[in-house]
């Protein structure tokens, strides 16, 4: 069902694509500044469903890549996308009929939303990830046979290259490269998609969830209010029922480089309720699981949600520090991520983690006795 | 003999001290804190002399840590016209600057704002060329209506050369009268938090020479003349007065930072909970290493955001002249206090307000005033009474603590008196000797400090040089800032490395401290 996207609701998406991005994905208080600098306060901005979409209907993903760090210093002029959806529309030959994110989960949820508001164009409610990956294939466009073809990348100092390769896997690799060229951030549109081709191919709804998520956050009054409502929020989404993992306090944060990327862990020492337990989270640009002694508890692509009880926002990996109080969610990735091939790219065994995938509400129950 | 003054001026009372140059307390004061700031800190100075009877020429090094800064921010007041380049076009250009300023504060100090051609990619390279022309044309369109400017550049923590040139331009047109501030020498990566606070520095010009030459003439009328000035700053550590009139904004919230320190010197502890308690709140903060530890969230100030590293700090509404009211379910305890009138109103000192030190007296924790005023009130209520305001303390020491043990709490300030000798959490409760005027003596004894920030690529570095430049840069930061040489040294290292972006990027920030030179 269609709404519009108020600019009260755009802090709401703001929180909301954080607490989906499972620590990864940039901070959106830029984004969201930029995206309510530009929106029309009278019209907003209009959001279809996929079940709106009709055959001759034709999507265009934007986004953001590059590194998050980079992006709060070399904030954009505000034309990146509108250049790059304009490059990429030339070239192909024919025009948008509406915009979608790639991924949900930081600031790329809201990145398509400048633009919608820039043209006027509608924004589809759903993604190709649930939370956010590195690369363009770990989605459930690639899952679904959506090949997508070329992308059209701009600079921040306004500089437009198109890139074109059939394989998904070869084309996220150049736009890495170029990513680099640009100097560290870029933004893109393109991977464009008929209606009834993406209709099977979404993730739907995970705009409204953000939403939802971020407006529960910010009336909340109390940290069990919150937790309650995020809840009854998961619960009925095209996520699932959340699991408490663990309330505490983080220590033991070790930070690395391996191979070009971040990664760490840092523990979690139980209070409350949980006093005497103990949680290990492991994190690579985003986290990828929570592990009580020697058990695994939620491995990705389930998500993890670490919540910072003080300012009810979610702990960034980049945030982290000993000390914070923080209530921690395994929350069930779809079910399109848990097939075999995207597990393939996005399980565990991808990541390092010499443990099949199990699902987070088989496995949060483990380990309590030991 | 040598000594030094120490002032901190807090919200509720400014508190002074003096020390001899083997750091031991001669005298100490405190006086209710006054409006203009500036007489409360002058009569502190006149009774701490009269008290110690020393030659105000002995007096060679005078510290102030004051909140003149942050209540012009808070208050609008003083504050001065700017006007505001950003460098970094066609980069930034969607957010101008000010973003989600409160309207107030931004009509106060607004005379025009710019975003030119120009700045930096993070690895140095060019966005653009400096746009030179655009620079003169704004100095003319300024030229007789500002007071300061605030320039900031993208990535100048890497290369700050367009801030430089563009201060250059700006001198030959504007002339050397106007203030100007550079955001590489005032923050970190985060453009918006960094020219945030930028334009804030530039604003409180007024404030800090007011400031500063209150704090000589304050010093002269009482004789002291010779002696080197410094200002207490937001990381506890000191910058001379020179330096504070160019970075007025570093003072803001060291008070905070200043007992902690003090609270530390006064019992020797590296880690452990500070509680300062005040007249109207209680300030936990945690020390680690000597330093308080610092707080992950974003700094706002006056509604501001900024990328300023605070102290971490829980506050709450409990202090020595905290306010009770009521009893059994209708009970409530504060958030108001009688705050410096509590010698009057408290009903100890013969006044009509049940306080928190009424309730102190009453459990019998401390010998204040008259006992014997307290014959009304009814066991249960001082049961009671004691029983929230310690599920208060004990709730906030658990919030601030970062592991399950016990730790040690330092409890310094005034109001600490109503505090007992054991609180759960805590393994044992200090009460260091002086403990009430802990902030005094913390900007006192305070160092010298010199911090460096920078992103290095450690495939062309290797990481052990690029620590050891790092480190050499600080040093001579705190040396620049009046440390002597050979007692500096690196007291903090963070390494973030930066994910997604070439040649292995970490960001390093170091910061050196060391003694002043005598």
């Amino acid at each position: 069902m269609g709404w519009r996207i108020t600019g009260e609701q755009l802090a709401h998406i703001g929180l909301g694509a954080n607490l989906l991005s499972s620590g990864g994905g940039g901070d959106t208080y830029t984004f969201q500044a930029l995206a309510l600098s530009v929106i029309d306060h009278q019209r907003g901005i209009e959001v279809i469903s996929f079940g709106e979409l009709g055959a001759e209907d034709y999507v265009v993903i934007i986004g953001a890549t590059g590194s998050a760090a980079l992006c709060e210093e070399m904030i954009p002029s505000g034309q990146e996308v509108i250049t790059a959806l304009r490059a990429y529309e030339e070239r192909l030959g024919r025009r948008a009929t509406a915009v979608m994110p790639l991924n949900i989960g930081g600031a790329n949820a809201l990145i398509p939303l400048i633009l919608a508001a820039q043209c006027g164009l509608p924004v589809v409610d759903g993604d190709g990830m649930s939370r956010t990956f590195p690369e363009l294939h770990m989605s459930s466009l690639h899952l679904a046979g959506v090949q997508g073809n070329s992308l059209a990348m701009t600079s921040v100092s306004g500089e437009t290259v198109y890139l074109a390769e059939p394989d998904n896997i070869l084309l996220s690799q150049l736009v890495m490269q170029t990513t680099q060229d640009m100097g560290g951030v870029a933004y893109f549109a393109g991977l464009g998609v008929s209606g009834q081709a993406l209709s099977t191919a979404i993730i739907p709804n995970t705009l409204s969830t953000s939403c939802e998520l971020g407006r529960i956050a910010h009336e909340a009054n109390d940290v069990p209010q919150c937790l309650s409502d995020f809840h009854a929020c998961f619960s009925n989404s095209i996520y699932g029922r959340p699991q408490v993992l663990i309330r505490g306090k983080i220590y033991g944060v070790l930070r690395q480089f391996v191979d070009g990327l971040v990664e760490g862990s840092f523990h979690i020492a139980g209070t409350g309720r949980y006093e005497g337990a103990a949680l290990e989270i492991r994190y690579k640009n985003e986290y990828l699981s929570a592990r009580r002694g020697d058990s695994y508890v939620c491995l990705t692509p389930d998500l993890l949600l670490v919540l910072d009880e003080e300012r009810l926002s979610p702990c960034m990996v980049d945030e982290i520090e000993e000390g914070i109080t923080v209530t921690v969610m395994g929350i069930p990735a779809p079910n399109v991520l848990r097939t075999g091939e995207l597990l393939s790219y996005i399980g565990p065994e991808a990541s390092g983690i010499m443990e099949p995938y199990t699902p987070v509400e088989l496995l949060a129950g483990k380990g309590w006795l030991e | 003999m040598s000594y030094r003054i120490g002032i901190d001026v807090g919200g509720t009372h400014t508190d002074a001290v003096i020390m001899d140059n083997n750091r031991q307390l001669v005298s100490k004061i405190k006086v209710p804190t006054t409006e203009d700031i500036g007489s409360g800190i002058k009569r502190a100075i006149a009774g701490l002399l009269t008290q110690s009877e020393l030659d105000p020429r002995e007096i060679q090094f005078a510290m102030l840590g004051t909140t003149h800064c942050t209540n012009a921010i808070v208050e609008r007041r003083n504050l001065a016209k700017i006007g505001v380049v950003r460098i970094g076009a066609p980069a930034s250009l969607a957010i101008p600057p000010f973003l989600n300023w409160p309207k107030e504060l931004l009509d106060k100090v607004f005379v025009g704002s710019h975003i030119i051609s120009g700045g930096h990619e993070f690895d140095g390279r060019r966005i653009a060329p400096l746009d030179e022309a655009a620079l003169r044309e704004m100095a003319a369109e300024w030229k007789g209506k500002v007071a300061a400017v605030a320039i900031t550049s993208i990535f100048s923590p890497v290369d700050s050369g367009d801030e430089q040139r563009a201060q250059e331009i700006f001198r030959e047109i504007l002339g050397d009268d106007i203030h100007y501030s550079l955001s590489s020498e005032i923050g970190s990566i985060g453009l918006i938090e960094r020219e945030n606070a930028t334009i804030l520095n530039a604003a409180l010009v007024h404030v800090a020479r007011l400031m500063v030459r209150g704090f000589e003439e304050s010093l002269a009328e009482n004789g002291i003349r010779g002696a080197r000035i410094f200002l207490g700053q937001n990381d506890g550590t000191l910058m001379t007065s020179d330096y504070a009139l160019r970075f007025p904004v570093l003072t803001i919230a060291s008070g905070p930072t200043n007992s902690i320190r003090g609270a530390a010197y006064l019992t020797d502890a590296k880690g452990a909970l500070v509680l300062d308690v005040g007249g109207t709140t209680t300030d936990i903060g945690v020390l680690v290493q000597g330093f308080p530890r610092e707080s992950s969230l974003v700094a706002q100030i006056g509604g501001v955001r900024t990328n300023f590293r605070m102290p971490d700090l829980l506050s709450f509404g409990l202090g020595g002249g905290t306010r009770i009211r009521g009893e059994g379910d209708t009970l409530t305890v504060g958030p108001d206090s009688v705050g410096y009138l509590l010698p009057e109103k408290g009903l100890v000192f013969g006044g009509t307000d049940l306080t928190a030190t009424d309730i102190a007296v009453a459990k019998g924790l401390t010998e204040l005033g008259d006992r014997g005023k307290l014959g009304s009130l009814s066991p249960q209520l001082v049961e009671s009474a004691y029983a929230t305001m310690i599920d208060l303390v004990e709730e906030a020491i658990d919030k601030m603590k970062t592991t399950s043990d016990d730790i040690p709490a330092i409890v310094v300030g005034g109001g600490s008196i109503i505090l007992p000798d054991q609180l759960t959490g805590v393994s044992e409760v200090i009460r260091p000797l002086h403990f009430e005027v802990a902030n005094a003596i913390g900007v006192t004894i305070a160092e010298v400090s010199g911090q460096v920030e920078k992103i290095y690529s450690l495939e062309e570095w290797g990481r052990d040089q690029a620590l050891e430049e790092a480190k050499r840069l600080a040093a001579g930061e705190a040396e620049a800032a009046g440390a002597s040489a050979d007692s500096v040294e690196i007291v903090d290292i963070e390494e973030v490395p930066l994910a997604y972006l070439p040649g292995n990027a970490v960001r390093i920030r170091v910061k050196a401290v060391g003694q002043l030179t005598i």
